[in-house]
Parts: structure tokens; sequence; C-alpha cells
């Protein structure tokens, strides 16, 4: 990404149907624009789209923006986008080397008989830790009594807060909560 | 023989390591004939194991032709792999997680040494989905599970939607490392 680029996040949710990725990536390629990111998923039945987009000149943008008008009409579907500023980040944070990390990267998975507040206990302990959440998918799915809540979390926490601190609190958390509690590092190994 | 109930995620019985089987009785050979009938009663299933039964035994059986012909079934009991090659990313899916699937990598060609149902000892070589099979079910022999496998949230762990298939293993090919 250079800085001439205009970066916008693009979201959408509705009905799913043949052609809808299509339709969107065609008016995008009309006006030289570019996916620099993105997340498509089924979400309870409805497809989700989160896209990261790059266009060349303000002028494709805006060109970007009446197509998506006719877009909407087509496939009946509302788009919300945002511009969004170039972000930089410190060169720390960008470090390829995970010993270069100021912190450690993990992935927890929570489940248990679904009840309200386990993804705000969950995220309420990582954020006590400063731990940061890069990715989260939550899923309740029918089991033999009831319905069982899945979560699985993956965050990256500063390295001084201790591994053994980190899952004593979570299965603290697991216990009081009745959930199983599995954390581990996913952190990539440099060779 | 019967169909037995599939333990399904997160039942403790999933996380328990299995026994060592030194008793080959015939209350062996009925739970591995259950488990027979329970593993061809589950269409698109090739593996199962005794966790997911509700018995945390090293056992589990298989069959690569379970959709079709039935008639490559092998019953392992107290598997060790004894060698294995490069790892190779598959995609599995799981009886005890019917509406996920996972990106889980694994050596493609192993050596397993296991017992029969009657004790005796046998070496097979497996490769490919036949391998991926035989870790993933030594895998819920120790407790372990494929979401404790994978290495990315956004990259390796599927929500099978809309409609959950009764699939063990493993659909395609996702990658060649």
């Amino acid at each position: 990404m250079t800085n001439s680029l205009i970066s916008v996040a693009l979201s959408t949710i509705g009905q799913d149907k043949p052609g809808l990725v299509s339709a969107l990536t065609e008016a995008l390629t009309a006006v030289a624009g570019n996916i620099a990111d993105s997340t498509m998923t089924r979400l309870g039945g409805q497809f989700a789209m989160i896209l990261l987009l790059e266009f060349p000149t303000e002028a494709a943008w805006l060109q970007f923006q009446q197509a998506l008008l006719g877009l909407e009409e087509k496939l009946g579907l509302v788009f919300t986008h945002k511009r969004l500023a170039q972000v930089i980040l410190p060169a720390h944070l960008v470090a390829q080397n995970p010993a270069e990390k100021p912190h450690r990267s993990y992935l927890v998975s929570v489940a248990g008989r679904d009840k309200t507040g386990i993804t705000f206990e969950v995220s309420k302990l990582l954020a006590g830790f400063e731990a940061n959440i890069t990715d989260l998918n939550a899923h309740s799915i029918s089991g033999e009594e009831g319905m069982v809540y899945i979560l699985v979390v993956e965050f990256d926490c500063p390295k001084t807060v201790p591994h053994e601190t980190l899952d004593a609190e979570l299965q603290a958390l697991g216990t009081r909560l009745s959930l199983e509690v599995r954390l581990r590092s996913v952190d990539a190994i440099a060779l | 023989m019967a169909i037995l109930k599939i333990y399904k995620y997160p039942h403790s019985v999933l996380r328990e390591v299995g026994e060592r089987v030194t008793v080959f009785d015939e209350a062996l050979q009925t739970l591995v004939a259950d488990m027979v009938e329970t593993l061809y009663n589950c269409t698109g299933a090739i593996g199962l194991a005794a966790q997911q039964v509700g018995q945390p035994l090293q056992v589990f059986v298989m069959d690569m032709a379970a959709a079709s012909t039935k008639d490559r079934l092998r019953v392992y009991v107290n598997p060790e792999i004894i060698a294995s090659s490069r790892n190779k990313t598959m995609r599995e899916g799981c009886l005890s997680f019917p509406e996920y699937l996972a990106n889980v990598k694994r050596p493609q060609k192993i050596t397993v040494k296991a017992q029969d149902q009657w004790g005796q000892w046998f070496e097979h070589e497996a490769t490919l989905l036949e391998a991926v099979c035989i870790q993933h079910e030594m895998d819920h022999l120790n407790g372990v599970l494929m979401i404790d496998r994978i290495e990315s949230l956004k990259t390796d762990w599927i929500t099978r939607q809309p409609k959950p298939i009764a699939a063990e293993l493993a659909e395609e090919e996702v990658e060649t490392p």
C-alpha cells in the first residue's frame, strides 16, 4: 500500500445469492480498484462481507460509489463504507521475527452450555492483561443437553504476562462458568 | 450389535486419554462390533474412536471404503506411529464437531503399529487421507481434538454451513507444503 492509494472499508450483510462477489469485483475492476484484505462468511444464514479496498484515485473511488448504488438495487443489499486514514505501524509491531515482537500470539477455545456473557467475560479477562483480540469466532450449536456455545479467540498478549498466569486465569474463569477452556500459543517459529 | 451414542464437543470424555487395552475379551469384541456398526451408520464417516462413543480406551475403527463397499475395515488397538514423513495440510471434519471443519497439518505418510481386536500385532503403512484419518483417530485416543491442531482461526477453522454433514474426515487437500 502506498500513500497515494485511497483505502476504504466496505461491508454488507444480506441474503446470499450466486454472482454477488462477481458483481462487486466486476465494478471494482472497472475502476482499477483492488481488494487489499477481505472476510466473507455466512453469518446466521446470511452472507456477510467486510472488504478493505484500495483505489488509485479519488475519481475511481467516486465512480465506484456510483456503481455501488446500482449494485444495491441489483443485489438487494445495503453497503456501508468508511474511508480509512493511512495507518503506519511502528516498526516493533510489524517485526516478522517472533523474538522481536512485544507480544505472544495465542488461541483460546472456550465451550460450554450457552449462557449470557461468555464472550464478555473472556474478552474482559483478556483486556485486563492488555491483550488484543485479532480474530474471534463464536457459534451456538445444539448439543445433547441444550445449546452449546463455542468461542474461539485469537489474540496477542504482552510478553510480560507469563503463559502460566494467563492460563491459570482462564482456567479459573472456565471453572466459574462451567466451561472447557484450552489455551495454547500459536506463535510462528523463526527458522 | 448396537448403534452407540456419539459424544460431541465439549463432552469431557473427549478429553480423556484412553487406557491401553490389555484384555482382549468378549466385552472388547462387542465394543468393536458396536463401533463398526455405529461407523457404518454415519453416512460418509470413515473412522470412529472409542472416546467418541464414551469409552476412553486405545481403540479405533476405520474403513476407507465405508461410504461404498465397506470392505476395508481395520481395527486399531493400542496404536503407535513408528515412522512418519513430511507434513501436509488437509481439511478434516469430525463426528464430534459436526458443524466445523479444520485445516490441520499432519505427516502425509506414516507407519503405524497396532494390535487388532484379538491382540495380534500388525504394522501398516498409510498415506494421504488414510494417514490423516489414522492420526485424527489417534488424537482422539489421547484426548486431543482438531480444534487443538489449528494454527490460525482465520485460515484453519471453518464453520460448516448450512447443513451439518456427518463425515468423519477429510474432503479435500488444501495445501501442499
